[in-house]
């Protein structure tokens, strides 16, 4: 219930970093339902699995959500990696802010993320090869997409989504 | 279904197709407008619930990422649709997440949130539909939509509207389609209605309906011409079973009257023959009556004589038998007048006792010989004088009394009276006759008043009578409203009843002949009598009575006779017989009383007639006599009624008269002198004219009277009466004025030639005196 009523009332103004992330958190959830993972990795898996490269806020609501929700009729399974290099199977990436832009670059040469949805929340990661990165306008959390990204990684997002972002990069 | 049925056929038919019509467009019509209208509904309910959808599914990420901006952006994607009048989103608390509202409408907000996931409803002008957002079947918020149904609204007037106009048109349309379509109904049957009033109007059963067709009215019609045909058969039977009932009632009536002639004929018959009968009887009676008149009147003169006691009884059975034989004929008369209905009865006052006296006065005699008391006892109650036909009541009593003297041998007769009642205007009253004598057997009771029944056979050969008496009697007492009754006991006596009413009065009875019959005076004086009697037998024996009493007798063979006798002598009495030769005892009395001299005029006549009827003695009365004595009388009562007659009058003054015909002229010319003036010729003319017409119209005159010409009889004394008149012979003037008035009553032919005798004695007595008077003049 906690779950729906903040995404229920997500229009509501963040006030704090911990009703930040746990919006954000429940954006990466919602995500999920637009997006299509083309090819065979997410069928195949057992779970679905969220990589989080280094420490992050967001960890604590995902594994609330992890708790609650599944995916595509599977459990959600977090995992935090230092490094890119680590990560085994990876369907969605959360890059958190204080993560530098060579170490996003070199996170992403990893192949294991190759069909996973980039998710980052700093300005210009976008171009660095996330896919969606999240914004902060008026404080409401707002998200811009790169469907070069997208493609890249066999994701195919749906309108509805695109028609919600700020930005969508080519 | 009242006021149906009293509007013409063609109307009603109009009336109900028109209805039928305007109810089916009604129907019709409201039935397509509200389902239209549905519809429109339905119609904006679904595509209202699309839209909802449409909205729903594409603000699900808008809700799911809060991007309310989106959100209201979808929501104004609506104003495409201009019925929407506000659209929100609202989440799951109620909240409003984004909301639209169309430019010139009012703000709305939605706050109620329905269960069920797709819902609307209406409320007056406005639809509201609501539709939950799901996303992986969690509930995201729902779409509220509020949507103006006025359009609709509009749209169905103008629809009803539509509809009105159709109605009015299809009406009128109806109307005209029902207007001539519904003759051929209607005017089959507003001309068969049209025949059969001609028929009920003209009675002409001839007329025919002419509709042809084979539909139900063309069946009506049919039919009602073969009604009609029968009915006209029928009035044709009708009307010949009439003529044949009216023939039929001619004939009968003409029977009828056939019959009826047949029965006055009948009785016209009946009536003769009756007449003959009665006639019959009065000439019986008087041929018996005369005889036995002589008979009696000679056994009587016989009794006188000196006689041996064998003759003497001899006598007396003669007057036994006689005395029986007279009353069976009175009795047998006064039956046959009672059964014709010819008995009237008078109405005058009378005393009872006086009555009752003077039948005991009769009877006594019979009483004394045989020893028998007779005692009166007459009711103090009873009024001095009653009114009623007092003849009767003492024929009556005479006859009950008489009976029981005849039947009783010894001890009484009692009479008695007795008031019965008494109610101020009449009284009943009850005689009593009571003797001590045979008595009547108890079987034979109820007989006696049978006619010719007597006790016993034994009673006719001992006590004589012809049992009619007490027929007569009851008779007599039955025709005056009265009863008679009787009681008896064989051996001991019996006592005869009877009741009768009279009035009551205070006036005393007038003197009657009947009355005084009893009071006799014993009169020695001796009058000189004339009696007018054609037979001899007759004539001897009122001679022998008159020289009995030693009166004077002078006996006239006929009337003419008697008035001849009268006419050269005076007489104190005439007794006269109405049947004669030549001129009868009517026509003598009339010529009598018609006489110029006042003694002879007024002279007293007795009717002796054996006509022993009232209407008789009535028209003897009536013509001038003075009494009537019936054939055979009986020599006392005769003197009685004499004596009656004198001493009402008494002794018959000696009148003196003047002897006119000697002292007076046989004429007189003081009428022809003053009428001549002078002139001698003229009274000369006149007389000699009277000597030579005189003659001729005198056997003009006796030629008519033989010929018994009435009428020539009254011309030929009127054309005399002048000539006597002028010539002042008066006398003789009133005799023909006499004949002239007979000839008019057309009176027997023997008394006209009487009168026609004096007027032509006259003229003999008078012709030579005048003769000489014709040379006195010259």
């Amino acid at each position: 219930m906690f779950l729906l009523l903040l995404l229920g009332s997500s229009f509501v103004m963040i006030q704090t970093e911990v009703e930040e992330y746990q919006a954000k958190a429940a954006f990466m959830y919602n995500f999920t339902k637009f997006v299509e993972w083309e090819d065979n990795s997410l069928n195949n898996a057992s779970t679905f699995n969220i990589c989080v490269l280094g420490d992050s806020p967001i960890v604590s609501p995902l594994n609330d959500l992890a708790a609650n929700k599944k995916i595509n009729n599977k459990k959600i399974n977090i995992t935090k990696y230092s490094d890119a290099g680590d990560i085994k199977t990876c369907h969605m990436l959360f890059i958190p802010e204080h993560i530098s832009p060579e170490h996003i670059k070199r996170s992403l040469q990893a192949p294991s993320i190759k069909n996973a949805l980039i998710v980052s929340e700093q300005k210009g990661d976008l171009d660095l090869g996330s896919a969606i990165n999240f914004l902060i306008v008026n404080n409401k959390i707002k998200f811009e997409v790169n469907l070069n990204s997208l493609n890249r990684n066999n994701i195919k997002a749906s309108s509805q989504l695109l028609k919600l972002a700020l930005n969508i990069k080519n | 279904m009242g006021l149906l049925t009293n509007i013409s056929i063609h109307r009603k038919l109009i009336l109900m197709q028109l209805t039928t019509a305007v109810v089916v467009i009604v129907l019709c019509s409201l039935t397509f407008v509200v389902i239209d209208y549905k519809a429109m509904r339905e119609n904006k309910i679904k595509s209202s619930s699309s839209i909802a959808q449409v909205i729903g599914s594409n603000t699900v990420a808008p809700i799911l990422f809060g991007d309310t901006e989106t959100a209201y952006e979808t929501l104004t994607d609506l104003n495409v649709e201009s019925t929407i009048t506000n659209a929100s989103i609202i989440d799951t608390t109620g909240k409003v997440f984004a909301a639209f509202t169309r430019k010139q409408a009012d703000p709305f907000t939605f706050s109620y949130v329905p269960k069920m996931n797709m819902f609307s409803h209406t409320s007056g002008n406005d639809l509201f539909v609501y539709y939950k957002i799901f996303s992986n079947k969690e509930w995201l918020g729902t779409v509220c939509l509020k949507v103006d149904l006025s359009d609709i609204q509009a749209q169905l007037y103008k629809k009803m509207k539509l509809a009105l106009l159709i109605i009015f048109i299809g009406g009128l349309l109806a109307y005209f389609l029902a207007y001539f379509l519904q003759k051929y109904i209607s005017t089959p049957i507003i001309d068969l209605v049209n025949v059969m009033e001609d028929v009920m109007k003209s009675g002409n059963f001839s007329l025919r309906s002419r509709f042809k067709g084979k539909d139900e009215v063309a069946k009506l019609s049919m039919a009602f011409n073969k009604m009609i045909e029968k009915i006209e058969k029928h009035d044709h039977t009708l009307s010949e079973t009439n003529n044949q009932l009216e023939l039929r009632v001619k004939e009968r009536t003409q029977e009828l009257v056939e019959k009826n002639a047949k029965l006055i004929a009948a009785k016209k018959i009946a009536e003769e023959s009756k007449t003959v009968k009665e006639q019959f009887l009065a000439s019986m009676s008087h041929e018996i009556r005369t005889p036995l008149n002589a008979i009696l009147g000679f056994q009587e003169l016989l009794k006188e004589t000196q006689l041996n006691p064998e003759q003497r009884e001899y006598v007396e059975s003669i007057d036994f038998a006689g005395k029986n034989l007279l009353v069976i004929i009175n009795d047998i008369l006064d039956l046959s007048k009672i059964e014709a209905g010819k008995f009237i009865f008078e109405e005058a006052s009378f005393s009872v006792t006086e009555i009752i006296r003077s039948v005991v006065e009769l009877v006594e005699h019979r009483a004394q010989e045989k020893d028998i008391q007779i005692s009166i006892k007459i009711d103090p109650a009873s009024p001095e004088y009653l009114m009623g036909d007092s003849a009767r009541l003492s024929q009556i009593l005479l006859n009950l009394i008489g009976n029981a003297i005849k039947f009783t041998e010894k001890g009484e007769v009692s009479i008695s009276t007795e008031v019965l009642e008494d109610t101020g205007l009449d009284i009943k009253y009850k005689f009593s006759i009571k003797d001590t004598g045979i008595g009547i057997p108890p079987e034979k009771i109820k007989l006696i008043f049978e006619r010719f029944t007597q006790g016993s056979s034994d009673t006719t050969r001992k006590y004589g009578g012809t049992g009619l008496g007490l027929t007569i009697v009851q008779q007599l007492v039955e025709l005056q409203g009265g009863k008679i009754e009787v009681e008896s006991k064989e051996g001991v006596g019996s006592t005869f009843n009877f009741i009768m009413r009279f009035k009551k009065t205070t006036e005393k009875p007038s003197v009657d002949i009947t009355k005084n019959v009893g009071v006799t005076s014993d009169s020695n004086e001796s009058y000189s009598v004339l009696l007018a009697e054609d037979i001899p037998l007759n004539q001897r024996l009122v001679q022998k009575i008159m020289a009995k009493w030693k009166y004077k007798l002078d006996i006239a063979n006929n009337g003419a006779e008697a008035i001849e006798k009268l006419k050269e002598k005076d007489y104190d009495l005439i007794l006269m017989d109405i049947q004669m030769p030549e001129i009868d005892g009517y026509t003598a009395t009339r010529i009598i009383r018609d006489m110029k001299d006042y003694r002879k005029k007024n002279i007293p006549i007795i009717a002796i007639t054996a006509h022993a009827s009232n209407s008789e003695a009535e028209r003897c009365i009536n013509i001038g006599m003075n009494a009537y004595v019936s054939k055979p009388f009986n020599a006392n009562y005769l003197k009685k009624v004499i004596m009656q007659l004198m001493n009402k009058s008494g002794k018959p003054e000696k009148v003196v008269v003047k002897n006119v015909s000697k002292g007076k002229p046989l004429f007189n010319l003081d009428y022809l002198i003053d009428h001549a003036d002078g002139d001698k010729e003229f009274i000369i003319e006149m007389i000699t004219l009277f000597i030579n017409d005189v003659p001729q119209a005198l056997t003009k005159l006796k030629s008519s009277i033989d010929q018994k010409n009435y009428g020539d009889i009254k011309i030929y004394a009127h054309s005399m009466k002048g000539l006597f008149l002028t010539l002042g012979i008066e006398e003789t003037g009133d005799i023909i004025k006499q004949v002239e008035r007979l000839a008019d009553n057309k009176y027997p032919i023997e008394e006209i030639r009487l009168k026609y005798n004096e007027i032509e004695k006259c003229y003999n007595e008078v012709k030579d005196p005048l003769k000489m008077e014709i040379e006195e003049l010259k």
